[in-house]
């Protein structure tokens, strides 16, 4: 069933900031070839901000199955790199719902700030495949 | 840290092309350090079983690597503005050869203070896996 667009602009603030620790950061810079350093490369955001839609998409309310999802699209804006030493917190909002085939496409808005401060703020475009006819 | 000067780029100039290679064991130190640990991109059966033709990249290590690519020729890691891709054909990892990807890039737009904007192309086994790749970068003067 196509997800209801009664969800669309919907914001979902996570109440746990989360610490950005030099063990996170250097296991990022290292998978991706970067050597050490105390500023996260770009697509660091990425941690935070599949997880925060994961669960927000797993909700009760939204009840969207998240091992059907497809990664389609993704697009960040950034004030300013991320750091350790930062704690982000996560809001994220649900942009656009769109249900085409009996899948729904759903973009999420995510905007990550440090207290008052916007970082990054982000979008990924995702697909739920609808259930095989 | 200092930057590639914007002074001396105009429209059309280029990335110089690079290749990188992604082993299965660097998706699991990806897997690892981004928290996405979906068995596609580990389980080789399990990504045959969901009709995948064989273990896959995580789009977002692609995008990691087009990043660095970008960040590399820029020579600062924070010099994105904006950055953005879609995600058009999975990078296919076989077992005991690594997926290779090969990216270029050119200068499409200047834009003022120094920034312009780049836009890139990705291609691993001759498939185009990255569509709309596009930042803006922040140079010096």
């Amino acid at each position: 069933m196509a997800l209801s667009t009664d969800f669309l602009g919907r914001t979902y603030r996570a109440d746990v900031g989360h610490p950005v620790s030099v063990q996170d950061v250097h296991a990022f810079l290292h998978a991706i070839g970067e050597p050490e350093g105390e500023i996260a490369p770009p697509t660091f955001a990425i941690k935070l901000a599949l997880a925060e839609s994961e669960s927000v998409m797993k909700s009760p309310e939204l009840g969207l199955d998240w091992n059907r999802v497809v990664h389609g699209d993704q697009r960040f804006e950034y004030r300013r790199p991320i750091r350790v030493g930062d704690v982000l917190h996560c809001e994220t909002t649900i942009d656009s719902i769109k249900s085409v085939a009996g899948n729904d496409i759903i973009t999420t808005r995510c905007d990550l700030t440090n207290g008052a401060e916007l970082i990054v703020r982000s979008w990924a475009v995702l697909f739920f495949r609808g259930p095989e006819k | 840290m200092s930057r590639l000067s914007w002074a001396t780029l105009s429209v059309g100039s280029v990335l110089p092309a690079r290749s990188f290679e992604i082993t299965r064991e660097d998706l699991k130190r990806y897997a690892d350090a981004s928290g996405d640990q979906n068995p596609i991109h580990q389980d080789e059966a399990f990504a045959i079983s969901v009709g995948l033709p064989n273990l896959i990249a995580h789009g977002m290590y692609t995008m990691a690597l087009a990043g660095k690519f970008i960040t590399d020729w820029v020579g600062d890691l924070s010099a994105l503005a904006e950055f953005g891709v879609r995600f058009t054909k999975p990078v296919i990892v076989p077992a005991n050869t690594p997926a290779v990807v090969l990216f270029t890039g050119t200068v499409t737009e200047l834009l003022p203070n120094n920034s312009v904007k780049v836009e890139i192309q990705a291609m691993s086994d001759g498939v185009k896996v990255l569509g709309q790749a596009r930042a803006v970068v922040c140079c010096d003067e």
